[in-house]
């Protein structure tokens, strides 16, 4: 900065030069290129040396090679392979709720080797490996028909605009409508998947004019708060907005098949939204496969004050059949457990374990961040398995493709502990390694 | 293009980029979002243009903010799905942008207080030294767009900064 060329000294953009951050050390620059490598197949070449990068290629934040090669129960010739190498779509877009072994914040499901399970299976728990449906998920519909048909039904009257966006290595054709000053509705699709989303803008004057500090500063006097609707009146919403693209959604999961999507409502009150609590009602559709509902989806939003619709986000696919695959049961798949880059997304939140960490007290948990900062030794914890559940449980391959594969939830006596994905072995070639 | 200067190029952006990153989202996206920019500007680098003799700034630098303002867009989308679910993880201590830096609290303040579009053009202005064009094709505005609300965005922030000292903050 040149504080020389600045001619007023109480200009706040004086004040902010003057705040800024020291510029980022050397050895943050080498982390970061080093993270972005470990993102990408790309190998390029760095001034790294080529120790570093040895390092670098086998360190467990890479748990790099999952090589599903599935063979149907009829036939011995593969007909899958899930490269997992560089998975990136899900580190960034499930940051929070995947693993990854370098992640910031411990949870459940982002362990990152920081703690160590001793399992112990009850000899209760079924040992038995049934056959399970893998499903492959891809882009659902014509994006540009999906778009205009949700903005007529949203009543935004514009005409469809395409755009490209960064989205990951994976760019995204948006097809938009409407403004995004105001209220705009938009599908997107990448090469693997199509994205629904629609935001309100006035919804953000309802959220922030609810804010003291926020009230004190801008003209809320145009802002009108009304009441949100009923729950049985967002359903039938949300249902209605998911007729208009060709989805069949009910709240009577017994009336559903493969490919649509069972309706969930909650009511939450003092959600964190933009710094300010407020109250929530979200409307979750699930695809059903095999008769359950699988993980994502997508979610409709109201907010305390809106009456209409507030925002849409989620991913929606078209699911393909690949046949029945052999399994591994509860046992031997356990070591897949907390152990892998990429663990599978589950299709609701069980209550968690209090020997998982996100069932642990807060003051227990924190202890995680020691570990994760090197200030503390791995813990070990010993879990008793006392139930596991067969389900479907989704993964996201190299490429950024979605596929739904059979897992299993597991138990102790507490509650959930984690799930892994039980596709037999003998389709999977891990890195030794890694593991 | 040389795959080395490419390297150099990148290792020269970052600064701006991390500065840009950590100023819009919480601290434990941080390393994500850059390092994923950074990976996108890799396979893009043959559509970056080479820095030209009289240019201020690396195009590179423009680009990699751009990309990962759309990375941040994403993100936030997608945890604002999953705020019921994240809640109890967020550690008090995750602020987001600004206060990890500022110990000027009152200028923290009031650049909380400010609608986050314009307090993003301002640090692009102040701590990116981004010129108008390039902040007018990062926020997808028109140059004279960006100037105006610059203008305005720099007096709201003047009065909120008075308004805060003369309650003794």
């Amino acid at each position: 900065m040149d504080n020389n060329k600045l001619e007023n000294t109480n200009d706040p953009i004086d004040l902010l030069k003057q705040a800024k951050p020291e510029e980022t050390s050397d050895s943050r620059i080498e982390h970061l290129i080093q993270k972005s490598e470990s993102k990408t197949s790309i190998r390029y070449r760095s001034p790294i040396g080529a120790k570093t990068k040895f390092a670098l290629l086998t360190s467990p934040a890479l748990i790099a090679l999952l090589v599903v090669q599935g063979l149907n129960q009829y036939s011995s010739s593969p007909t899958l392979s899930l490269d997992l190498r560089g998975s990136m779509s899900p580190s960034l877009t499930n940051s929070l709720s995947s693993s990854s072994a370098d992640c910031v914040i411990p949870n459940q499901r982002c362990n990152g080797g920081w703690i160590d399970w001793n399992y112990t299976v009850l000899p209760s728990v079924s040992s038995d490996s049934p056959d399970g449906p893998v499903y492959s998920l891809s882009r659902f519909g014509k994006e540009k028909e999906l778009t205009k048909a949700l903005a007529q039904e949203l009543g935004i009257d514009q005409p469809i605009s395409k755009e490209i966006e960064e989205a990951g290595v994976d760019s995204q054709t948006l097809f938009s409508a409407g403004s995004r000053e105001d209220e705009n509705v938009y599908v997107g699709y990448s090469r693997t998947s199509t994205n629904l989303s629609y935001i309100n803008q006035a919804g953000k004057d309802w959220i922030r004019c609810q804010s003291d500090s926020y009230r004190s500063t801008e003209d809320c006097s145009s802002v009108t708060f009304e009441n949100m609707p009923s729950e049985s009146k967002a359903a039938l919403y949300a249902q209605k907005l998911l007729k208009t693209i060709g989805l069949t959604a009910s709240e009577d999961i017994s009336n559903l098949k493969d490919g649509d999507y069972f309706i969930q409502v909650t009511k939450t009150e003092s959600e964190t939204i933009e710094n300010h609590q407020q109250n929530m009602l979200t409307v979750s559709a699930r695809m059903i496969l095999n008769g359950e509902p699988t993980a994502g989806g997508i979610q409709f939003y109201w907010f305390k004050g809106s009456s209409k619709l507030f925002m849409i986000d989620g991913v929606i696919y078209k699911a393909e059949a690949k046949g029945a695959f052999r399994t591994l049961n509860a046992e031997n798949s356990l070591v897949r457990l907390n152990k892998y880059v990429t663990l599978p997304s589950v299709r609701e939140q069980f209550t968690p374990s209090q020997k998982s960490i996100e069932g642990m007290p807060w003051e227990q948990r924190k202890k995680f961040y020691d570990v994760a900062l090197g200030k503390a030794d791995p813990l070990s914890i010993d879990v008793t398995i006392t139930r596991a559940d067969k389900g479907l449980v989704t993964i996201y391959d190299a490429e950024g493709n979605a596929w739904v594969v059979p897992g299993i939830h597991y138990f102790d006596e507490t509650g959930y502990l984690g799930s892994a994905t039980s596709l037999n072995s003998e389709y999977i070639q891990m890195d030794k390694a890694k593991e | 293009m040389d795959e080395l200067e490419f390297s150099q190029r990148i290792r020269l952006a970052i600064p701006s980029l991390d500065l840009y990153v950590g100023s819009r989202t919480q601290k434990q996206h941080v390393d994500d979002v850059c390092s994923d920019a950074i990976a996108i500007a890799w396979q893009k680098r043959h559509n970056i243009p080479q820095q030209s003799a009289d240019a201020t700034h690396d195009p590179l630098v423009p680009f990699l903010i751009l990309t990962a303002r759309n990375l941040i867009r994403n993100l936030e989308r997608r945890l604002s799905t999953r705020n019921r679910n994240m809640k109890d993880l967020l550690p008090q201590d995750s602020p987001s942008a600004e206060s990890v830096f500022l110990e000027n609290s009152n200028l923290a303040q009031a650049l909380k207080l400010m609608k986050p579009k314009d307090r993003e053009l301002l640090l692009l202005l102040a701590w990116n030294e981004l010129s108008i064009a390039e902040i007018a094709r990062i926020m997808q505005m028109s140059k004279a767009n960006v100037s105006v609300r610059l203008n305005r965005s720099r007096k709201r922030l003047s009065n909120i900064l008075q308004e805060l000292s003369q309650e003794g903050h």
